[in-house]
């Protein structure tokens, strides 16, 4: 699989951000970014079939709905 | 795609053959899947039927009823969902579909990680080892896969962190995979299929070929 390379320019929040989310997920910055890449190219397919997204509480089961505009 | 040399075992040969690993799902595969599995899974109930067995059997194949171009039309274009197809003399012989961004890790030690999920994982029908079916002409199909999904998930920065619902019938090779059965939940699958994941260890054990 070929692959390209690209320079990001993040300010301090979002490198604040990058970073703990690699220390939590046990993930280097470009696996994050992979899949978070993933997750909205998954999300916005799927809300552009009609599709809602919704947060649900696993012990209460109350569903919250994520508006994306 | 990247075509990757595998092995699997000849059983009427009793040697191993090489054979392709391919990082994707094609046109190819999904014609194989419609013109080749689905008249060999028809026969083979039709054996079943004849035999007194009914869907309700155990020995019933539980992923009859799988649509494999339905399934790659589902997440076609999409960056977290890849197939995997393992090719021999020009004839698919098995088929996987992962998930790499949607699931995350339920054991205590990794709870909350990223994994690779294997959404479906079969074999071609002809190399089944099931009650009532020929002799696998293929052997070590869903080993080369599952190598194949521990193996990207190492890539991905995962760590050999996987995780599935198998059918009933799969259990016993996911537990010599070295998994861990974590059971059934009512509100998936109707409770009737149990998850299992793998850990780090696990996985580092099956890739250096430490089966049980």
């Amino acid at each position: 699989m070929s692959k390209r390379t690209m320079t990001l320019n993040l300010t301090d929040a979002e490198m604040g951000v990058l970073e703990n989310l690699c220390a939590k997920k046990d993930l280097s910055k470009i696996g994050v970014i992979r899949q978070a890449l993933r997750l909205y190219q998954m999300v916005d397919v799927r809300l552009e079939r009609g599709d809602k997204l919704f947060f649900e509480d696993d012990k209460t089961k109350d569903k919250s709905e994520v508006m994306m505009l | 795609m990247t075509a990757y040399q595998v092995h699997l075992f000849d059983a009427a040969a009793g040697a191993m053959v090489e054979a392709e690993l391919h990082d994707e799902i094609a046109e190819k595969q999904l014609i194989d899947w419609q013109f080749q599995w689905r008249p060999a899974v028809q026969t083979y109930m039709k054996r079943l039927v004849d035999n007194g067995i009914g869907p309700a059997d155990t020995a019933w194949p539980q992923s009859w009823h799988w649509d494999w171009r339905g399934k790659m039309n589902e997440v076609r274009g999409l960056l977290g969902h890849i197939g995997y197809s393992v090719v021999c003399r020009d004839v698919t012989q098995g088929m996987m579909r992962l998930d790499l961004a949607s699931r995350r890790a339920r054991l205590d030690s990794q709870a909350g990680q990223d994994l690779v999920y294997v959404d479906y994982l079969e074999v071609a029908p002809w190399n089944w080892r099931e009650p009532y079916a020929d002799a696998p002409i293929y052997r070590l199909v869903g080993p080369v896969l599952m190598h194949a999904a521990i193996t990207r998930s190492v890539e991905e920065g995962f760590k050999g962190r996987l995780g599935l619902h198998s059918l009933p019938q799969a259990i016993p090779f996911y537990e010599r995979c070295g998994f861990t059965n974590l059971g059934t939940r009512p509100d998936e699958y109707e409770g009737k299929l149990p998850y299992f994941e793998s850990t780090p260890g696990a996985a580092e054990a099956y890739l250096k070929g430490e089966l049980k």
